[in-house]
């Protein structure tokens, strides 16, 4: 009888460590074949898979919101976005009624990752902070060092979510500052070059006093002028109409999935 | 055989037809509409046919009477050629026009008296001083020329001057554009109109100069003006004591070629600034005829100073009545070349150093 206690309690206590939303409230129902890593493909070693399990599995404990990984060899033709939101849903992932949790898939054939997120998702993970993780990823996923991709998006994931509780999401304006561009080094003397032309050729300028007049102005006799005839005559008019430019926005861009859920998310190669 | 009125598109110059639907003249190229009488009007404006008409009265000049030029002698430079006017108690000794030894030929004659003479108002003595004024504030003079300077020799001269005094009757055509934008939630708009404007009037002017003497380079003369009509007194041959005079040799009517330029310039700048609140204003044809046009042959005061630098001459005009000083200055090339590069690296530096800031602010 101890035994099976023993038994029973070991199941609780790993069911609220693997799918804690679910445990705790009970929504969605139990889903223990959906673990927070699936890779289908194998392209992690046995040590690897269950380290990223760990790490997935206690962040989104910790943060009480859901980050899994999908790695799939072939998307069939769909695209990574869809097929990210599908695997979301029908993994049942995200914690709460508002589904709180993000999913990076990855195809190994297609070499594309797509984000998709949900619930609390959609505001932690702005359009910004999904580019700047599939930034932190790429090299390490065009080098097949999976694990390593894998790690970037639990810990900047988990980043993201405590930015956003804080009260400010990653978003544009935290993206780090790239060096100036090299093309400076040359504009600025073009223009240092430019600016000394102009001045210099105003002190030269100076020197040359002797110059012919054009007109002879100073000497219209005062009150002689009178306009006798003044017409001003409408002919035609043209209206040219061009498209606003749209102003590149910040924030979170959301779409709807197959199952009629609203995600956030993007995508991009490697 | 009838004669069928055929108007032209201001727009793209096709035959424009009269369009039954709209009851306007349509332009079946551009597809520009147009009301009848505004293109009516257009056409009459501007298929006048008129042409520039600037004919002078050029009889200026009086005749010397007895005995009333006898105190003058004339002198030519040996160099240049330059015929020189000065009274029998004037010591010339150099042309002020190249600075070569003049010799005295004898008794003035021929030539016509001049009408008016402005005397000089200001003596030798200003017009040094004009002169270092005129070398002061400026960076890329020599300072070798500044400080070996030394005057070759400053000379008063009268210079021959034919004054034009005339009425314009001028009639200028444009076309004005006036633009005007707007937006809406997904468009720019830009609505151009075109008008056909014109004016027409009348404008005087009065004593323009033109220099009747080939030696003296036009354009140091032109610089020198304005001179003012108000100190002009009748010609005597007294007011040459102690100065040079110079001979006319272009006459009033070869002159009147640049005094009609400079009339029609002036009255088209007069009319068009009457011309406002368009967006563009492009002048398409200009009539400017001229009345009463008449021609005055005055002596007027220059100062001419001479220096010589590095084997060249250099020139400097005052005028003698309003003390302005004009003449081209040497530039010192290496100064010139230093400043250049001086300002490239600061303002390279400081454009770099701004387009980092605004890279760090976000803005680049």
């Amino acid at each position: 009888m101890k035994k099976i206690w023993t038994f029973f309690l070991l199941l609780v206590f790993c069911f609220s460590i693997s799918v804690p939303a679910l445990a705790e409230d009970g929504a969605g129902g139990f889903a223990d074949a959906h673990y927070r890593l699936q890779d289908s493909v194998g392209v992690l070693t046995e040590e690897e898979n269950s380290e990223i399990q760990n790490l997935l599995d206690e962040t989104s404990v910790q943060l009480q919101f859901d980050l899994a990984v999908v790695v799939v060899d072939t998307l069939d033709g769909r695209s990574a976005q869809e097929w990210a939101d599908d695997s979301f849903d029908s993994g049942q992932f995200g914690y709460g009624s508002n589904k709180d949790g993000a999913l990076l898939l990855i195809s190994t054939v297609d070499r594309t990752w797509a984000i998709s997120t949900c619930g609390y998702g959609i505001t932690a993970f702005t359009d910004a902070g999904i580019q700047y993780i599939g930034e932190q990823m790429r090299d390490d996923l065009a080098a097949g060092n999976y694990a390593e991709a894998f790690r970037t998006f639990a810990r900047q994931g988990g980043q993201f979510v405590t930015m956003a509780r804080e009260g400010r999401p990653f978003d544009s304006s935290d993206l780090p500052k790239k060096p100036l561009s090299w093309i400076w080094l040359i504009i600025s003397p073009a223009i240092g070059f430019v600016v000394a032309i102009i001045v210099v050729g105003s002190m030269k300028r100076q020197l040359r006093t002797v110059r012919r007049q054009a007109a002879a102005g100073g000497y219209v006799r005062e009150g002689s002028m009178n306009v006798t005839e003044s017409k001003d005559l409408f002919l035609y008019h043209t209206i040219d109409r061009t498209e606003k430019a749209k102003n590149t926005s910040s924030g979170s861009s959301t779409h709807t999935s197959s199952s009629g859920t609203t995600h956030g998310g993007g995508s991009g190669k490697f | 055989m009838s004669h069928v009125q055929e108007y032209k598109c201001p727009r793209c110059g096709g035959a424009v037809a009269f369009d039954s639907g709209t009851q306007k003249l349509k332009c079946p190229y551009c597809g520009t509409e147009f009301d009848i009488e505004a293109l009516e009007s257009y056409e009459n404006d501007t298929d006048s046919g008129q042409t520039d008409d600037m004919n002078w009265e050029t009889s200026a000049g009086g005749q010397w009477q007895a005995g009333e030029a006898e105190g003058l002698c004339t002198f030519v430079c040996k160099s240049c050629g330059g015929e020189i006017v000065g009274d029998e108690n004037t010591a010339a000794t150099s042309c002020p026009f190249c600075g070569n030894p003049v010799v005295m030929t004898g008794q003035f004659s021929g030539a016509l008296k001049p009408d008016y003479i402005i005397p000089f108002k200001l003596d030798k003595k200003a017009a040094k001083a004009a002169l270092q004024k005129h070398y002061g504030g400026k960076r890329l003079l020599p300072p070798i020329f500044r400080d070996q300077n030394h005057i070759d020799e400053i000379k008063g001269v009268y210079v021959p001057f034919w004054l034009f005094d005339a009425d314009a009757e001028v009639s200028v055509h444009y076309k004005a554009t006036s633009v005007q934008n707007w937006s809406d939630s997904n468009y720019n708009y830009t609505e151009t109109s075109y008008f056909s404007v014109s004016r027409s009037g009348v404008i005087g002017f009065e004593q323009v100069p033109v220099d009747g003497s080939t030696k003296m380079p036009d354009d140091l003369m032109e610089s020198i003006e304005p001179f003012r009509f108000d100190d002009a007194v009748e010609f005597k041959a007294a007011h040459l004591a102690g100065y040079l005079a110079d001979k006319y040799d272009v006459d009033a009517a070869q002159s009147t070629e640049r005094a009609n330029t400079r009339i029609k310039r002036s009255a088209e700048e007069a009319f068009a600034s009457t011309v406002k609140g368009y967006t563009s204003v492009t002048p398409e044809t200009s009539i400017v005829k001229l009345y009463g046009g008449s021609a005055k042959y005055a002596l007027l005061p220059v100062w001419l100073l001479n220096t010589t630098w590095n084997g060249e001459i250099f020139t400097f005009a005052m005028n003698g009545q309003t003390g302005k000083l004009v003449g081209d200055l040497p530039v010192d090339r290496g100064a010139a070349r230093k400043w250049t590069i001086g300002i490239t690296v600061l303002c390279g530096a400081v454009v770099y150093g701004l387009a980092w800031l605004l890279h760090l602010a976000g803005a680049l």
